[in-house]
């Protein structure tokens, strides 16, 4: 996919990439790309500056823990950053069902 | 293996965060892992060190490219504001426990160490001569301001000298600190319009009376000596009403002040404790 559609939504991919509990950023890397069956293939790195952004924001929250014996920078959801990532699925739900009802017609 | 190509890689990056003036240590440290991590993966899909490595380097994307989005410093400063508030709105219990055990600490600590102070008092009332009835706000401004005039005489360096020597006390402005001179509100049921208190602290009870004697006496030989230059009855008159007496419950000034800085220490201390362990 575009690296530049995918930037508009990174966001909202990180968000929802630690809502089901605290990652480090490999596995965030590595849920996006396996969720989305190899679509969302960014620059890795390129991540780490967004999650910062997130972090300043204050809708993630980070601290370095061990995994598996190694050190690690492990992001997790603040209650701001969930209350945003809420608000942006509906926004995305609806979009995605309006963007399909014009544009999936034509498929 | 190519020795040090990933070595090679994060001093590009770290060069490139700097180039911007960003701080790069901990994207650097999180590159290094999430590097080790994609290598190690390479490996146990059967590429080689070499391959393994090129791959994980080439998916983590050019450091210059990284740099380029890495926050600027003045949203990263103004989010590290927002953050130390938001982890002191978050841990506001902790933070209060935090400050009031310091501010209990640097009382209780002052309390034991800090000397205790005893301070004597006495009030002079002002009259005025000849009565005036009822007690108008031009006749208190006049009094107040004679008071005052008085006051500022007898705390000149040259009255104090006296004062000083005779009593073996310490600095003039070390003695000014502890003189307290205070107008009390008036007393309707006396002809005084106004009255106020002189009073001298000190570790000695039977010092600070002695001082607040001779101030007191000061205060009325002063008045006495204006008086006498302008006609005897005429102006006001101040009278002793309350007599300095042998203070006997200690004041302890540095105690409360102590406790304030305690407690500001305290918040100061538990709020930097507290983003350290956010960061760690």
């Amino acid at each position: 996919m575009n690296a530049e559609t995918l930037k508009g939504h990174l966001e909202l991919l990180l968000l929802a990439a630690v809502q089901s509990g605290p990652a480090h950023g490999y596995a965030i890397a590595d849920t996006l790309r396996s969720r989305s069956r190899g679509t969302f293939d960014l620059p890795e790195g390129t991540l780490y500056p967004a999650l910062h952004r997130l972090e300043h924001a204050g809708l993630l929250a980070s601290r370095w823990s061990e995994v598996n014996g190694r050190r690690r920078r492990v992001y997790q959801l603040t209650a701001k950053g969930e209350k945003s990532l809420a608000t942006r699925q509906d926004e995305w739900r609806d979009f995605s069902r309006a963007m399909q009802a014009v544009v999936g017609g034509l498929a | 293996m190519t020795p040090g190509r990933l070595d090679e890689y994060l001093r590009a990056l770290e060069d490139a965060l700097l180039g911007r003036g960003l701080d790069p240590s901990r994207i650097v440290d999180e590159a290094r892992e999430h590097l080790v991590d994609a290598i190690e993966e390479g490996l146990r899909r059967g590429l080689t060190r070499e391959d393994a490595e090129r791959a994980a380097l080439e998916r983590f994307g050019p450091p210059q490219l990284l740099a380029a989005q890495a926050p600027t410093p003045r949203s990263y400063t103004m989010a590290r504001l927002t953050h130390a508030l938001d982890v002191a709105i978050g841990n506001w219990r902790w933070m209060t426990g935090a400050t009031a055990l310091a501010a209990i600490v640097a009382g209780a600590v002052s309390y034991a160490v800090l000397p205790a102070f005893y301070r004597s008092e006495s009030v002079i009332s002002v009259v005025s001569q000849p009565p005036r009835f009822p007690p108008s706000l031009d006749s208190r401004r006049d009094s107040f301001e004679h008071m005052q005039s008085i006051t500022t005489t007898i705390l000149s360096d040259a009255r104090l000298e006296r004062v000083r020597k005779d009593f073996g006390l310490g600095p003039a402005p070390e003695v000014r600190r502890n003189i307290r001179i205070l107008v009390v509100p008036e007393q309707p049921a006396t002809n005084a319009i106004s009255a106020f208190t002189v009073g001298f602290q000190s570790p000695d009870p039977r010092l600070s009376q002695r001082v607040t004697e001779r101030l007191t006496s000061l205060f009325i030989a002063e008045n006495f000596e204006d008086r006498a230059m302008a006609g005897r009855d005429i102006g006001d008159q101040f009278r002793v009403t309350k007599a300095p007496s042998l203070p006997t419950d200690p004041l302890r000034p540095g105690v409360a002040k102590m406790t304030v800085s305690g407690a500001f220490a305290g918040l100061a201390l538990s709020l930097v404790a507290l983003v350290w362990r956010k960061e760690q």
